[in-house]
């Protein structure tokens, strides 16, 4: 071989070498020591510095390079601890123990089937639970002008009122209400099914209500994120009319009635006060003790600037005719002001987070000004996705 | 063991049983009707100014006077804002005149009942007339007519006379009417008929039906007007004067059937006179005003404690008795809670009941009767 073509060979090796020795130092992927032989300028494949990012992209946090991508922030449990009926609320594994005034229940393993008496609990079970957890319903779950589930029980056995239907479906747990006959929890309980009893307030949320049969239907997480929904819904509520509305002293009246026969208007320790109260209003029935009947006389005597109707919209709107036309209240604010509205019932009647509806509908209604800018959207039911 | 004699028979004439039973001339029971009446009366008007004057809107009694005036004479009253006004000529005063009436009917349809079945524990719910009334409202609730003010009283008033038709045809099923065919009849038709008001309380879907039949059960007038006032009113006082005008006659019925024979009463077309005309009375008032309970049994039974069995006083003075009870029923109904409301058939059994016990027990002490 030509000693020149010899020369130029072994010069092109030799750049090839270097580069090839210079990628691998770069990629950091060679235990090898570093070639000691400096990197002529011209030869390295390294990219010059980075430019700095933009001021839009955030820099990473150096913690976040330390957590693997696939592990995720404990979840924080807190909310859980001051929730009566779970007797450890630092477990959050299997068993677990709830109790109530119908005693203990010991659950090894996430009920796959449960039995919700009332329609409160059925609501929020409805918004923790797949609905094939659910072990029945009854006719009026069903009902529009009551329930707030009614579009999502289609394929969950309807049972009557005959504690044998329960039984015969065999839940692992059933939930009842205070308002549910202690006979029939008694049949529940001799049957072998344990029984929880909790009282559902209508207030607040019902937020302990949520958490305690997250908890107990193993849907802690879930149940953390409803109940923030509905605490944050309802403080959106309630700082907007604080921040902007009336003195408390100076707040509208409002009356709320249904006409079965007679008139009925929900009073003083009822949820319905409850949601007036959240929505900035003043129940103009404070006087009445929980669900009264009243006369049209006394609806003039109460002389509210807001009358709400709940029951269902056609019989609603009848009931509201009569009142604007009656002439013993052609007096009363509400009427003068055309201030008489048939509300969705459910909202109000129920006992359940579905409660905070009526209230968003309600301070809608009292403080439009406040509320122009806000669209409410109902609550969602589980969804596994 | 000797038999013991029957005793015979006193030879005495049926006139002179019957003026035995009935001892007064009608002078005396003109007087002890008017004495009775004036008392009465007097408690009604009584019973009736505090039931205006009284109520969740407070009104000033010269306002409320006024304002009573106004009404009577069509015209505006001073002084008197248009919401009293309304209250008083709308809310007050035909509720007043509805509950007159209803307590008119019922109380002189259970005294036709007790004199015909002669037995002072008979009511006007005995032939199933109540129940039937119940079951016509409970029906027009339940399809969903309730709306109109006037559905629920036709259902009422045609399941009444309905009830009445049928306990008749099977007392009738032999050829010849008895009181006891009569009797149990209508015991087993009217629970019949309460059952079947039961049944369809539970197989209505729609629980605001439901809850309006349970309210209307229970019985009350708040939904009275100036219509309902004068349909009632009428009735009950035509049957009153019907009722008084065949007092006489009832008494009679007392002394039993073949004496009452013999002193010229067809037994048979007047006892089917007194029962259709206690089916309606007591008809129009459960239309009115849904059951309202004690008031047919226990106010002829303390007016007879009172002034004894003769019905040429027992009928008006039971009228005036029965009006002023319910009156005052409704009053503590509508005031003992206010703002809110009692069901005034809450506060009748509340009252008649104890007051019926006592009454029974101070009829058995006194050995008073029929």
């Amino acid at each position: 071989m030509n000693p020149r073509k010899l020369k130029s060979v072994l010069i092109l090796f030799s750049v090839l070498a270097i580069n090839v020795a210079a990628t691998f130092v770069a990629i950091g992927c060679t235990d090898e020591e570093p070639t000691p032989t400096p990197v002529p300028p011209t030869s390295t494949p390294i990219p010059p510095t980075p430019t700095p990012l933009p001021p839009t992209a955030t820099p990473v946090p150096p913690t976040a390079t330390l957590v693997p991508p696939t592990a995720t922030p404990a979840p924080d449990y807190s909310a859980y601890l001051d929730v009566p009926g779970i007797v450890d609320p630092t477990n959050f594994d299997w068993p677990r123990e709830v109790e109530s005034s119908e005693g203990l229940i010991v659950l090894n393993q996430p009920p796959a089937l449960a039995h919700f008496a009332s329609q409160g609990h059925a609501e929020i079970a409805f918004g923790l639970i797949d609905t094939s957890r659910v072990a029945a319903i009854y006719s009026f779950f069903a009902d529009p002008d009551i329930s707030n589930i009614s579009d999502h029980v289609e394929g969950i056995p309807e049972i009557g009122s005959e504690p044998e239907e329960v039984v015969s479906l065999e839940p692992e747990v059933i939930v009842v209400s205070k308002f549910v006959n202690p006979d029939l929890v008694a049949v529940f309980k001799e049957s072998g099914i344990p029984v929880l009893r909790t009282a559902l307030e209508g207030r607040n949320g019902d937020i302990p209500n949520i958490l305690l049969l997250a908890y107990m239907l193993g849907a802690e997480d879930r149940g953390l994120e409803l109940a923030a929904e509905v605490a944050s819904r309802l403080d959106f509520v309630r700082q907007r009319i604080v921040s902007a509305s009336a003195p408390e002293g100076e707040r509208p009246s409002v009356l709320t009635v249904s006409d079965f026969g007679q008139i009925w208007a929900a009073g003083a320790d009822t949820n319905v006060d409850s949601i007036i109260h959240d929505a900035g209003g003043i129940n103009a029935a404070a006087e009445v003790e929980s669900f009264q009947q009243i006369s049209i006389e006394s609806i003039a005597a109460m002389d509210p600037d807001v009358i709400i109707i709940t029951q269902p919209m056609e019989s609603g709107q009848v009931f509201a005719e009569t009142l604007m036309s009656s002439p013993a209240l052609q007096g009363v604010g509400a009427v003068q002001n055309n201030e008489v509205h048939v509300v969705l019932s459910r909202h109000f009647t129920t006992l359940s987070h579905w409660n905070v509806r009526g209230v968003e509908t309600l301070a809608k209604m009292l403080y439009p000004e406040l509320f122009a800018d806000v669209e409410f959207k109902d609550f969602e039911t589980y969804d596994p996705e | 063991m000797r038999a013991r004699p029957r005793t015979q028979p006193q030879p005495t004439t049926l006139t002179s049983r019957a003026l035995r039973f009935f001892p007064r001339t009608d002078s005396a029971v003109v007087r002890k009707t008017l004495i009775g009446s004036l008392i009465l009366g007097a408690l009604i008007i009584a019973a009736i100014v505090t039931a205006v004057a009284t109520g969740p809107v407070d009104i000033p009694l010269p306002n409320t006077v006024r304002a009573v005036l106004a009404t009577i004479s069509g015209e505006s009253a001073t002084s008197v804002t248009s919401t009293q006004q309304a209250v008083i000529e709308r809310i007050r005063l035909p509720r007043v005149v509805l509950a007159l009436g209803v307590g008119m009917a019922l109380a002189v349809a259970g005294t036709i009942m007790q004199a015909i079945f002669r037995n002072p524990l008979a009511d006007p719910g005995i032939i199933g007339t109540s129940a039937g009334g119940a079951l016509g409202a409970v029906i027009v609730i339940a399809i969903g007519l309730s709306g109109s003010v006037l559905w629920i009283p036709a259902g009422s008033i045609i399941g009444s006379i309905s009830a009445l038709l049928l306990v008749f045809a099977i007392a009738f099923l032999g050829g010849r009417m008895s009181i006891a065919t009569l009797l149990l009849a209508g015991v087993a038709i009217g629970s019949l008929l309460g059952a079947a008001v039961s049944t369809t309380i539970l197989l209505t879907d729609n629980i605001t039906a439901q809850r309006e039949m349970f309210f209307w059960l229970a019985g009350g007038f708040e939904g009275a007007t100036w219509t309902t006032a004068r349909i009632v009113a009428p009735i009950a006082l035509f049957g009153t004067v019907i009722a008084v005008v065949a007092s006489r006659d009832l008494n009679l019925l007392l002394l039993g059937d073949d004496e009452a024979r013999s002193l010229g009463i067809n037994v048979g077309v007047f006892r089917i006179a007194m029962v259709i005309l206690a089916a309606v009375l007591t008809g129009i008032a459960v239309a009115f005003a849904g059951i309202i309970s004690f008031v047919g049994l226990i106010v002829p039974h303390a007016i007879r404690l009172v002034t004894g069995p003769d019905h040429r006083h027992v009928v008006l003075l039971s009228a005036l008795g029965g009006a002023l009870f319910v009156l005052l029923a409704d009053t503590a109904a509508r005031t003992i809670i206010s703002p809110a409301e009692l069901r005034v058939g809450i506060i009748t059994a509340m009252v008649g009941g104890p007051a019926f016990i006592v009454l029974l027990m101070t009829t058995k002490t006194s050995r008073s009767s029929l």
